[in-house]
């Protein structure tokens, strides 16, 4: 799949950088779940025009309805991996799907990484732990749980099934694309669905988790809540983001890496929907009249 | 050879054209018929600049340049410009790590960092020996800032000597200091801590070593 701009976040900033950057006709895809931004559940009532208070999903809503009115396309599937090939990007999304892009705007904001029970601070670093790529070797031949209801739960487990002797996917509920969750029919994993980890306990390092009040035995709790994060997709194409997990740009949302721009709660606070909406405006225009100019350049060396 | 690819080689030629100021020497310990690839990685890295010179030493022969550069394991690297900064690679800076070798050697040649003016200041003020050691895995997003930064001190202070330690490669030392997430960050033996830190937080911790 090929496209001029792809649009990783489809919460307020992703949606109105997708309505500029459409209206000023170059090809926009756009993937995420309305449901996951953070704005879905809350409710606005100090954004510009709008009296008495509103559910953030109903803004969405309508927002995806306007920004396929201008011709974005919607795919509703978290990206799992990014990466640079030529001039042009690649994402892989939790469907397997593959999208080619001339220019990338982040957009993802920042999600909660911590599930915050018992034992959690206490055992991280030592059996608890936040990023299942940088720390799968070290669970050869043991016993993992997984955390999480999300894509990057699911690939977690998918890779640390290579390592471990088994692993346990603990999720309220299980919601991911049917490619991954075809990919989790290995014999080692075993998803467990609703029910709630109350407390990680151990002596010097992780001996198990307590779920609904019974005991499971594992040595490695991962907790991979939601999709993954933008160090995760970012450090790929060479972004770097600063030790608080936020994104740098310039005024004109620009990135660090030529091509890639950001905006919204990624950009650091504050953390507000008129500041993401204000941001993904920018984004918008300044993606399309990037992606016009090399299409421009193409053009005149061929 | 192809430890490189040739595009990234040009990549590299470019970047260290423009940044790379003195002659940078890479010596690599090793063990003669051992570590391949790291040695090949070096040599190749070393083509795609004439400011780049790569000394090879056997860890059982030349044990005075082993006692010179305080190397205890191999395969290990010492970046060295025109002093030794107790920049030190265990193991072989792949995958992420690759960017922070990189960015070293622009440094090292210049003996000097991007590091704030101030955090420099209380670098200046450090008077005891200072050893950190950064475990890593190549396939660890958040290392390669906390590895940088702890070269970035060592560069900035000659107490300071900061190892990058691929947790991987050397499993016994994983076992002994109990890595089991990375980065983990060890501080003269006595601080430890897991993750990235912000230049203030990272410093906070040398300074109560």
């Amino acid at each position: 799949m090929n496209t001029d701009i792809l649009i990783i976040g489809s919460g307020p900033a992703g949606i109105q950088a997708a309505i500029y950057a459409a209206r000023r006709k170059v090809d926009v895809i756009i993937l995420g779940k309305l449901e996951n931004s953070s704005l879905a559940k809350a409710h606005v009532e100090n954004y510009f025009g709008i009296s008495g208070p509103i559910v953030g999903i109903d803004l969405l809503r309508v927002g995806k309805e306007q920004a396929e009115k201008f011709g974005a396309k919607f795919i509703e599937e978290d990206a799992l991996h990014l990466e640079r090939k030529d001039d042009k990007f690649i994402v892989k999304t939790e469907g397997g799907k593959e999208v080619e892009s001339k220019a990338v705007i982040f957009a993802m904001g920042v999600s909660r990484k911590k599930l915050g029970v018992k034992g959690e601070q206490q055992f991280q670093g030592r059996g608890v732990s936040y990023c299942a790529e940088c720390d799968c070797g070290f669970f050869k031949g043991k016993k993992v749980a997984v955390i999480g209801d999300g894509s990057a739960a699911a690939s977690s487990a998918i890779l640390l099934a290579k390592y471990a002797s088994k692993v346990y996917l603990i999720s309220k509920k299980l919601s991911t694309s049917e490619h991954l969750q075809d990919e989790l029919k290995v014999g080692n994993i075993e998803i467990i669905e609703g029910k709630r980890i109350s407390e990680i306990y151990g002596n010097s390092a992780v001996g198990g988790i307590k779920l609904d009040g019974s005991s499971l035995e594992v040595e490695g709790v991962f907790i991979e809540l939601g999709s993954k994060g933008v160090i995760e997709l970012a450090v790929n194409v060479g972004l770097l983001p600063d030790p608080r997990g936020y994104i740098h740009v310039n005024e004109e949302q620009k990135t660090s890496v030529l091509g890639i721009f950001a905006c919204g709660d990624i950009c650091g606070p504050p953390l507000q929907l008129a500041k993401a909406v204000g941001e993904g405006c920018i984004a918008g225009i300044e993606a399309a009249e990037y992606v016009k100019r090399i299409s421009k350049l193409e053009k005149q060396t061929v | 050879m192809g430890a490189i690819s040739e595009k990234d080689k040009k990549h590299l030629q470019k970047i260290f054209e423009k940044n790379v100021q003195t002659g940078v020497k890479i010596l690599v310990f090793t063990q003669e018929d051992r570590h391949r690839e790291i040695k090949e990685l070096m040599q190749e890295l070393a083509t795609t600049s004439n400011k780049i010179e790569v000394e090879l030493y056997d860890f059982t022969r030349d044990s005075e340049k082993i006692k010179q550069y305080n190397i205890d394991k191999i395969p290990a690297i010492a970046i060295i410009g025109k002093e030794d900064y107790g920049v030190r690679f265990y193991g072989i800076p792949s995958g992420y790590e690759f960017s922070s070798l990189v960015e070293d050697i622009i440094d090292v040649s210049r003996g000097t960092t991007d590091l704030p003016e101030k955090i420099r200041n209380q670098l200046g003020s450090i008077n005891k020996p200072i050893h950190i050691q950064v475990f890593v895995t190549p396939t660890c997003p958040y290392c390669p800032k906390v590895v940088r930064l702890a070269h970035k001190f060592a560069i900035e202070n000659d107490l300071i000597i900061s190892d990058m330690i691929e947790a991987t490669e050397f499993p016994n030392l994983a076992l002994k200091y109990r890595v089991m997430s990375v980065p983990k960050t060890v501080i003269n033996e006595k601080i430890e801590f897991v993750g990235a830190l912000s230049e203030e937080d990272f410093l906070e911790y040398i300074l109560a070593a």
